[in-house]
C-alpha cells in the first residue's frame, strides 16, 4: 500500500564559491527527473534554488570559501520543500525594495529574492544561531 | 554543466550575440567580458540572440543592466529575440520589457535598427 506522506530527500553541502552552483544544477536536475517533476515545475525550482544559492554564498557566507551552504531538498506528495543555509547574520527580508518599481529598476540588488518569491508559493526565511535558512516552496498541480 | 558559450558575429554593422546555455553568476563573467570588449569596438547596436538560452539568473540579467546607459549614452541599444517563453517569465516578472525591447525573431530586431534612429 502507497503510504500518503510518501516522501524524498536529496542533500549536499559546498564551499562558498560560485563555481559550485553547477553542482546544485546538478543535483536539483536529477532530483526533479525522478520525481517526473513537469518542465514547468522544474523551471521554477532550478531558478528559485540556484537565487538562494546565489544569496547564501555571496551575501551569507561573504564568498568565504572556509563556510559552507547546505541544499536540503524534501519531496511530499504535494509539495517541494528546498532549504539553502547559509552561516551568516541574515536579514529583513521585509525591507527589500520591489525591484521592478521604476526607481528601482535599474539597481543591483532585490532582483533574487523577488524573483525566489514571484516563482514559489511560499518562501520563509529562518534565522537560527548559526546563520540563515531560507525554505522554498512549491506545491505540486498533480 | 554550467556553462555559457557566447558567439558573436556581424549583420549591416549590428552586432549579434548568440547564447547558448545557462547564464548564471558562474557564466555572467564571460558576457560581461563580451560587452566590454563591444564597448572598446565602440559597437554599440547589440542584438542578444536567446535561442540557446535555457537559463538566467538574477546576475546573468545583471550584465545587460549594468551596460544599458553606457550603450544608449552612444546611441545604440540592446535589443533581445528568439526567447523561450520560460526566459520570458523571467524577464517579465522583473519588468524588463519596459525597459527593453523584445523581439520574436531576429530580423525584426535587425529591421528596428536598420530603420530606426536607434
Amino acid at each position: 500500500m502507497k503510504h500518503q506522506y510518501q516522501w524524498k530527500k536529496c542533500s549536499l553541502k559546498f564551499r562558498s564559491n560560485l563555481c559550485e552552483i553547477k553542482k546544485v544544477d546538478c543535483a536539483l536536475k536529477k532530483f526533479s527527473k525522478e520525481l517526473r517533476l513537469t518542465e514547468d515545475e522544474q523551471y521554477k525550482l532550478l531558478v528559485a534554488a540556484t537565487e538562494a544559492v546565489l544569496n547564501a554564498i555571496i551575501h551569507g557566507n561573504k564568498s568565504d570559501e572556509r563556510k559552507e551552504v547546505g541544499v536540503t531538498c524534501y519531496s511530499f506528495k504535494r509539495k517541494i520543500i528546498v532549504r539553502v543555509r547559509d552561516h551568516g547574520t541574515g536579514f529583513d527580508p521585509t525591507v527589500l525594495p520591489d525591484p521592478t518599481h521604476r526607481d528601482n529598476i535599474l539597481k543591483e540588488h532585490g532582483r533574487g529574492v523577488y524573483l525566489i518569491r514571484a516563482l514559489m508559493d511560499e518562501v520563509r526565511f529562518k534565522k537560527l544561531k548559526t546563520g540563515l535558512v531560507v525554505e522554498l516552496v512549491l506545491k505540486r498541480k498533480q | 554543466m554550467s556553462e555559457c558559450k557566447v558567439r558573436r558575429r556581424e549583420r549591416d554593422g549590428i552586432t549579434i550575440l548568440e547564447l547558448d546555455g545557462l547564464l548564471d553568476a558562474h557564466t555572467a563573467p564571460k558576457l560581461e567580458q563580451m560587452f566590454q570588449t563591444l564597448l572598446n569596438d565602440k559597437k554599440f547596436k547589440i542584438i542578444i540572440n536567446c535561442k540557446g538560452l535555457q537559463y538566467i539568473s538574477s546576475a546573468g540579467l545583471g550584465v545587460f543592466m549594468a551596460y544599458l546607459d553606457e550603450v544608449r549614452n552612444n546611441d545604440g541599444d540592446i535589443k533581445f529575440s528568439n526567447m523561450s517563453p520560460k526566459i520570458f517569465n523571467v524577464f517579465d516578472l522583473l519588468g524588463f520589457p519596459m525597459l527593453y525591447e523584445i523581439y520574436d525573431i531576429e530580423e525584426d530586431a535587425l529591421n528596428t535598427f536598420r530603420t530606426n534612429k536607434r
